[in-house]
């Protein structure tokens, strides 16, 4: 095969991974996470990038817009939320005495039972690396608030996963 | 006391301290707690085997083929079966600022073989040292050389990230730039000139990464021996460019000044 890519579809097949991890913190699950990345590609072919925007986190705005967009159309997420947060409880209660062990469905299930976003700050800085900034940026709100929600979105995890003991006091 | 509210308040503390998004005098004031406070400290290496285990749990989502209908709108081969045509790095090799290059890639460089990328046939950072250290027109620090702009790192389509660190005229007239490219705690740094329109490296070193929030940036406290001495053997009289010249040198297509 001969054909070059040019230097912007290059970088977009390099950061897929980064922009589908982002996109299961939205969606909640992998068939979701992979529709919503086709479109986001489809947009970001369709659209262009200005020359002077980087990559990824242009790419991570654009998916999380057509995301809301997504689900103000459907409802989807409330929905799905619903269902498990109906589940988690039963499923991961008790103590862990292993750390490190939860499974993506696991996962997936106490993000989609966090609130605001929480899951998907989360995912930018503890999975992607984001500064607070760069989240902040990605998703519109103070850097305050991506600090706040991230502490909420941890603690829960902790919580909701039975993976440690209460907060220290 | 309320404790619910000094709890909240600690996990918004140890939150920040994880992510080193905390002002150094309140980072400082954790650390010290922290070597007094078992408590607090069990609690935070509970915050981060939290983390660790999201990051496992979205790394295994690697592992899974990317959709053909995304490689395809981007002009790349979906893998046919038994014949892995686009492989992505393996789990966990992904970061957003930090963003391994195999190590054994970067030692293939150092060794001077014509390194090959997880993407095709693309080279991972293009430089062919049996070709006089010529950096190939596709490769990602292509682009990074021809219109990066000091300080401001980048992401590559290799998934490092890179930063151009100087741009100066050699005492030939031709224009040089020095770059880093950060993948992991190692940086790999190096001098490249313009010479009759492509880029030919001049030197290679590694120095360790700087490490900022949790991430690897490509220009540490350090630049390699090789690095610094080849600048110094290489800059002319004139002082390096500072970010408008270099904006234009770029939109020019890096046109040598008159002599």
């Amino acid at each position: 095969m001969d054909r070059i890519l040019d230097n912007r579809q290059q970088e977009l097949l390099g950061i897929l991974p980064n922009l589908r991890r982002f996109a299961l913190s939205l969606a909640g699950s992998l068939a979701d996470a992979d529709d919503l990345l086709q479109s986001t590609v489809e947009r970001v072919l369709e659209r262009g990038l200005p020359d002077d925007a980087a990559v990824l986190p242009w790419c991570l705005k654009v998916c999380r817009n057509l995301w809301i967009d997504e689900v103000r159309h459907r409802k989807v997420r409330r929905d799905a939320g619903d269902a498990i947060a109906a589940t988690s409880e039963s499923s991961t209660s008790g103590e862990r005495e292993v750390l490190g062990e939860l499974t993506l469905r696991e996962v997936q299930q106490v993000m989609a039972t966090l609130p605001e976003e929480q899951g998907a700050v989360l995912e930018l800085v503890a999975v992607e690396g984001c500064s607070y900034k760069e989240a902040a940026e990605v998703l519109g709100i103070p850097a305050g608030t991506v600090m706040s929600r991230l502490a909420r979105a941890r603690k829960a995890l902790l919580v909701k996963s039975g993976m440690t003991a209460a907060p220290a006091h | 006391m309320n404790h619910d509210e000094e709890t909240y308040d600690d996990d918004t503390l140890l939150s920040a301290y994880i992510d080193g998004e905390l002002p150094p005098a309140e980072a400082d004031r954790v650390t010290e707690r922290l070597a007094r406070e078992p408590l607090l400290m069990r609690r935070l290496e509970a915050l981060r085997a939290g983390d660790a285990a999201v990051r496992d749990a979205f790394e295994r989502v690697d592992d899974e083929p990317m959709p053909a209908a995304v490689l395809e709108m981007l002009g790349a081969a979906p893998a046919k079966p038994a014949d892995n045509v686009v492989a992505f790095p393996a789990r966990g090799a992904q970061r957003f600022f930090q963003v391994p290059v195999a190590l054994a890639a970067s030692v293939a460089l150092v060794a001077g073989f014509l390194i090959s990328n997880v993407l095709q046939e693309q080279p991972a950072m293009g430089i062919d040292l049996e070709q006089g250290g010529a950096v190939a027109a596709a490769s990602p620090l292509h682009a990074l050389l021809e219109d990066g702009v000091s300080g401001e790192a980048r992401v590559l389509a290799s998934g490092a990230t890179g930063e151009v660190v100087l741009t100066f005229e050699d005492r030939d007239g031709d224009w040089c730039r020095q770059v880093a490219v950060a993948s992991g705690p190692e940086a790999l740094h190096g001098v490249a000139c313009r010479r009759d329109g492509a880029w030919q490296v001049e030197a290679l070193g590694y120095a360790p990464a700087g490490h900022a929030g949790g991430v690897y940036l490509p220009a540490g406290s350090d630049t390699p021996e090789a690095v610094d001495a080849a600048v110094d053997g290489l800059i002319g009289p004139a002082d390096p460019l500072d970010i408008s010249e270099e904006n234009r040198l770029i939109s020019e297509g890096w046109k040598k000044s008159p002599q």
